[in-house]
């Protein structure tokens, strides 16, 4: 497995890979009131995105914890195509649903899952774009005609699609969208324009990877229903001028607004072949007399061929821990020394982004 | 359902076509289980006790909605369902929902409602056979996982390293 992992990261970093994305959760949402209420239940502002421009968003809870991410995109003044993480599509639609019919019953908005309805391809690395040519010939992909985070409808592989330029891998990336029946038209095609590139196809386990590389929080890694977007470092989306969102009110309490809440951070550990398994607790002293002060948990470990060595992020207190810090993960049986870092491992310019 | 979903086969249904040879119906005793062409498929919202928006959907689809539960419609070339108090489905042959689409959101304006294509949310099997129809009669239907590789070349590991 481990081989399998390896093989694909280093074919998506040096070369291009392609994974099938279609299990993510796609929301239909339409009516006058559409991007008032996206400003209700994300953190930051919706009113002012172009049309056929996307964002990157969080949903939290009532209490203020983030509970989805994803992105949306502007499909028309009162039209938008919200995408959640596979395991939330449906529970992010019943929330939804539920702040319409319960809370909001006058807000002109209706939502329509299309989960199903679209098959998406998502081509990585590279040679993304050389092979995207190949399958769009008549798609302008420089960045100045098709910017990150933005939509084009094109004609792929003779299939009229819908081309986002969004990256989770920090690759330059195209996701291909079409509607389901012609997914596997679309994946045949990919993968017949790829041969002569080997074209590697790429899964979730690789995803995990290379997104935390990058330091991209995944629901069920980072975010676990415990950590606001604030203890993820992320300050910005959360909009200063919104008079209110859904978790805003939550993030002011006591226990929220402290400030010795874990934070996310990455760690290196002392020996770079020792991956820490998740969820290991961390510690400031190697041992020492019960009780034991737990600084916080890793959220996510990997061996990261593309850096050659183990990777992890974690939330821990910020308060006691500044970056350089050694910490100590307890694992029962040993202690591993480690380092706090930076929570992006590689190319945190953002360089490769764009091709 | 319109003839025109069961005779045409414009799109294969979603199960047959990544796996070649394997053939869309099972019979078991009775029974007989179809997958049918993927007709289209599209998602209506709007709000039942606005006449002008019954009168919208009427003139395009050549029925009125069917505002009980669970009820179902003929239109021209169209089957509407019933899904929820104000959400209905629209089945047509295949290929035709996008010109649908177009033609609902036309006589809609500006009024509120929302129109999706969503043929590829759901594929349809037909399922004929006698005891069907009796009032007693409970259907159990297991999904069986379909091995990748029919030859066996995985062996043990699941993930073997190419």
């Amino acid at each position: 497995m481990q081989n399998a992992v390896s093989r694909e990261c280093l074919a998506v970093r040096n070369s291009v890979g392609v994974l099938d994305a279609t299990t993510l959760g796609k929301i239909d949402i339409q009516g006058p009131d559409a991007a008032d209420f996206l400003n209700r239940v994300y953190t930051n502002a919706w009113s002012k995105l172009d049309i056929g421009r996307c964002r990157y968003e969080i949903m939290c809870k009532e209490d203020g914890m983030t509970f989805d991410d994803g992105v949306t995109l502007r499909l028309g003044e009162n039209h938008f195509l919200m995408t959640t993480i596979t395991g939330n599509a449906a529970a992010v639609l019943d929330r939804l649903e539920d702040h319409l019919q319960i809370e909001w019953p006058d807000m002109k908005v209706y939502l329509t899952s299309v989960t199903g309805h679209w098959a998406i391809a998502s081509i990585a690395g590279l040679k993304a774009r050389g092979l995207m040519r190949d399958l769009a010939p008549d798609l302008d992909l420089s960045v100045e005609a098709f910017p990150f985070m933005s939509m084009k409808e094109a004609t792929v592989a003779g299939i009229e699609a819908r081309v986002y330029r969004i990256s989770f891998t920090g690759e330059l990336s195209f996701e291909i969208n079409v509607p389901a029946y012609q997914g596997m038209a679309l994946w045949e095609a990919i993968f017949a324009a790829g041969e002569k590139i080997r074209l590697t196809p790429y899964g979730t386990e690789t995803m995990h990877v290379l997104r935390a590389e990058k330091g991209l929080i995944i629901v069920g890694q980072e975010i676990d229903g415990t950590v606001t977007p604030y203890d993820l470092g992320l300050d910005w989306i959360v909009s200063k001028k919104k008079a209110d969102f859904v978790g805003k009110l939550s993030c002011s309490r006591p226990d929220t607004a402290r400030d010795d809440r874990k934070q996310l951070v990455g760690l290196l550990t002392d020996d770079p072949n020792e991956v820490l398994p998740e969820v290991a607790q961390i510690t400031e002293e190697a041992d020492g007399t019960p009780p034991v002060s737990i600084l916080g948990r890793v959220t996510s470990s990997y061996h990261s061929s593309t850096l050659g060595r183990s990777i992890a992020l974690a939330v821990i207190k910020g308060d006691r821990n500044p970056m350089d810090a050694t910490v100590h993960a307890s694992l029962g049986d040993k202690t591993l020394l480690c380092k706090v870092v930076a929570s992006i491992f590689f190319d945190a310019e953002g360089e490769r982004l764009n091709g | 359902m319109a003839d025109a979903i069961m005779t045409s086969d414009m799109r294969a249904g979603a199960l047959t076509r990544p796996f070649a040879g394997l053939e869309p119906f099972v019979e078991a005793g009775p029974l007989t289980l179809r997958e049918m062409p993927l007709g289209g498929q599209i998602d209506l919202r709007g709000d039942p006790k606005n006449a002008g928006f019954l009168e919208a959907v009427a003139s395009v689809l050549s029925c009125a909605l069917p505002l009980a539960p669970n009820t179902a419609a003929q239109g021209r070339d169209v089957l509407v369902l019933w899904l929820g108090p104000d959400e209905w489905l629209v089945l047509s042959a295949p290929g035709m929902e996008t010109g649908l689409v177009g033609c609902l959101r036309e006589a809609f304006g500006d009024r509120h409602c929302a129109v999706v294509d969503v043929t590829g949310n759901r594929t349809i099997f037909r399922l004929l056979g006698a005891g069907l129809q009796s009032r007693s009669a409970s259907l159990v239907i297991r999904v069986r996982s379909v091995r990748a590789d029919a030859s066996g070349a995985f062996g043990r590991d699941p993930c073997p390293d190419r």
